[in-house]
């Protein structure tokens, strides 16, 4: 690592953040870690796995501590807290080794989802990787065959499929090779929201040129990564790599996309079926009062 | 007139011809699209730290029927904001792609958000960031609201629930990640601690230690070291016992998939709760 890359205070920050609960702060001392790996020339891949894992303890205690104030956040940051010293370190000892990196990862894994399922949830699955590994391979094969519904403007698919995966890896765990797929889909979510919000036409539609060119080959090579653990980690880290670099480029050309002209404003909140059936009571009262006042 | 007779009454002078169908699916459309902002910029009622001692006091001196009615009524306050606050924290969590600290009034510009940056460094604890004004810009910055809990207690300060800390040591925390038993015990007995904390009027640190015999140094135990701020001898007294209960009770109950298949045996140390008397 070179004198001048920041990584080992990023990494300070984010452990400050973490020791004070502040998840949120860390997050974006994740995202830090990965912009800052786009600015210099040396090879980028240490500082941005690292920055992805940052991101994801954060978004695992995040989730743990907006539950309830009577969850074991603290526990579970202690779970966490090795794991990310260690992976801390390797990054900076400049030996990153992918497959240690994805060990570290998948233990980190099976020792936190646990903080992040309900009560009922712990109390009645137990672990069934032979599942998730299932409905891993389901679920890219639907995202490869289906992969045209990226074009549609309407919708949700990488939200739809990772929030089926989030559920299933957090009560069921899943093996090295799942969890890679699992990150590898993680970021090309974030990277297709960018490619999305730089095809949308005035009237709402998408271009499909932008997102045939920067996510179809992402998802074409999805199912590749399935056929082995080797290759799992070699190309799966791979595409990772590239995913998260051209993400953090995409935020410098468009910052945040919830400040953004034109993002499609959000859907309402649907009112009970009671509520709405008096206010339209209420409009037809008023409307016999003011005829039978003329 | 009611607010809403007021508004039907006002879009029936403007469109005079309107079906009563279509007048009303305006108005339910105009709700349903209103009511994400409308609940974002609801405040959620954190009671300043003077005005929740002073609840504090009074209930002290109530009699218990008068003592129990006012614990319900603040407990339905209490699980409204819980409520509220959990909708606010959907309605807003995103998944931000930031690299910078937000500024206490919301992201403005990237520029704006820069000097901000420069000038704040990493001054986590920075009055902007436990303002208590905090709740006027949650819309902007949301899961800020989620970290520094904008909706406390009744008779809670201005920090996240009645817990102001639980710290683990060394020892315990490098068990955590190589034991799941260890795991699974901390977090039975954190959470126990924190419900039983979240239920009283008092703040509390507690920290879980696993602390060696002076005697016998192989022999390891762990250690709940509880401080109960603000209450007298007696109280605490009465407070150590009721939680060491809750506390055993939990445990007696572990019941996790590991545990019930016997794949996990809860550690073997006896568990000690310590009350700070000083």
């Amino acid at each position: 690592m070179t004198e001048a890359h920041p990584f080992s205070e990023d990494l300070m920050a984010a452990k400050l953040a973490m020791d004070k609960d502040n998840f949120y702060l860390m997050s974006i001392l994740g995202n830090r870690i990965m912009s800052n790996a786009v600015f210099l020339t040396q090879d980028p891949k240490p500082v941005l796995l690292a920055g992805v894992f940052v991101k994801d303890v954060a978004t695992e205690l995040l989730l743990v501590s907006a539950r309830a104030k009577t969850e074991p956040i603290s526990t579970a940051r202690a779970t966490a807290k090795p794991f990310l010293d260690k992976i801390g370190s390797m990054a900076l000892s400049g030996k990153f080794d992918d497959s240690a990196f994805w060990s570290m990862y998948e233990d980190f894994i099976e020792k936190v989802r646990r903080f992040a399922i309900v009560e009922v949830e712990e109390k009645s699955y137990s672990a069934n990787r032979k599942f998730t590994a299932i409905v891993v391979e389901w679920l890219v094969r639907y995202l490869s065959e289906n992969k045209k519904l990226l074009l549609d403007h309407r919708n949700q698919l990488f939200g739809g499929i990772l929030n089926e995966l989030g559920r299933i890896f957090r009560v069921h765990g899943a093996a090295k090779k799942e969890l890679v797929v699992i990150v590898v889909l993680g970021y090309l979510e974030k990277l297709y929201a960018y490619v999305r919000f730089a095809s949308t036409k005035t009237d709402g539609t998408l271009e499909p040129d932008l997102v045939q060119s920067e996510i179809y080959p992402f998802v074409e090579k999805l199912p590749q990564i399935l056929k082995g653990e080797d290759v799992a980690l070699t190309e799966g880290t791979s595409l990772l790599v590239d995913l998260a670099l051209k993400w953090r480029s995409y935020f410098i050309r468009y910052f945040e996309l919830r400040f953004a002209q034109g993002v499609v404003p959000e859907q309402g909140i649907e009112l009970p079926e009671e509520t709405k059936k008096k206010i339209t009571e209420a409009v037809t009262r008023t409307m016999e009062k003011r005829s039978k006042s003329r | 007139m009611d607010p809403l007779d007021e508004a039907i009454n006002d879009l029936l002078e403007r469109n005079p011809t309107a079906s009563a169908q279509k007048l009303s699916d305006a108005i339910i459309g105009h709700l349903e699209s209103s009511l994400p902002d409308a609940l974002r910029q609801m405040p959620v009622g954190a009671t300043p730290l003077i005005q929740a001692k002073i609840m504090e006091m009074m209930l002290r001196r109530m009699n218990s029927t008068r003592k129990a009615m006012s614990k319900q009524r603040m407990s339905s306050q209490e699980q409204f904001a819980r409520e509220l606050y959990e909708m606010k924290f959907r309605l807003n969590v995103d998944d931000f792609s930031g690299t910078s600290v937000p500024v206490v009034d919301g992201w403005r510009t990237a520029s704006e958000t820069r000097l901000r940056t420069e000038v704040d460094g990493f001054s986590m604890d920075s009055t902007p960031f436990d303002s208590v004004d905090q709740d006027r810009d949650s819309e902007r910055n949301p899961i800020r609201d989620q970290k520094l809990g904008t909706y406390s207690s009744r008779l809670g300060s201005n920090h996240v629930g009645k817990v102001r800390r639980f710290d683990l040591n060394e020892e315990i925390t490098q068990k955590l990640s190589a034991d799941i038993a260890y795991q699974i015990v901390a977090k039975t007995v954190e959470q126990a601690a924190r419900q039983f904390a979240e239920s009283s009027t008092l703040e509390w640190d507690f920290q879980l230690l696993l602390e060696s015999d002076i005697e016998i140094p192989s022999w390891k135990r762990l250690v709940l070291q509880i401080s109960a701020l603000g209450a007298d001898f007696e109280e605490r007294i009465a407070l150590w016992e009721e939680l060491d209960k809750s506390v055993r009770q939990k445990i007696s109950e572990l019941n996790s998939q590991e545990v019930l298949q016997g794949t996990v045996k809860p550690p073997s140390e006896s568990l000690f709760l310590r009350m700070d008397m000083s």
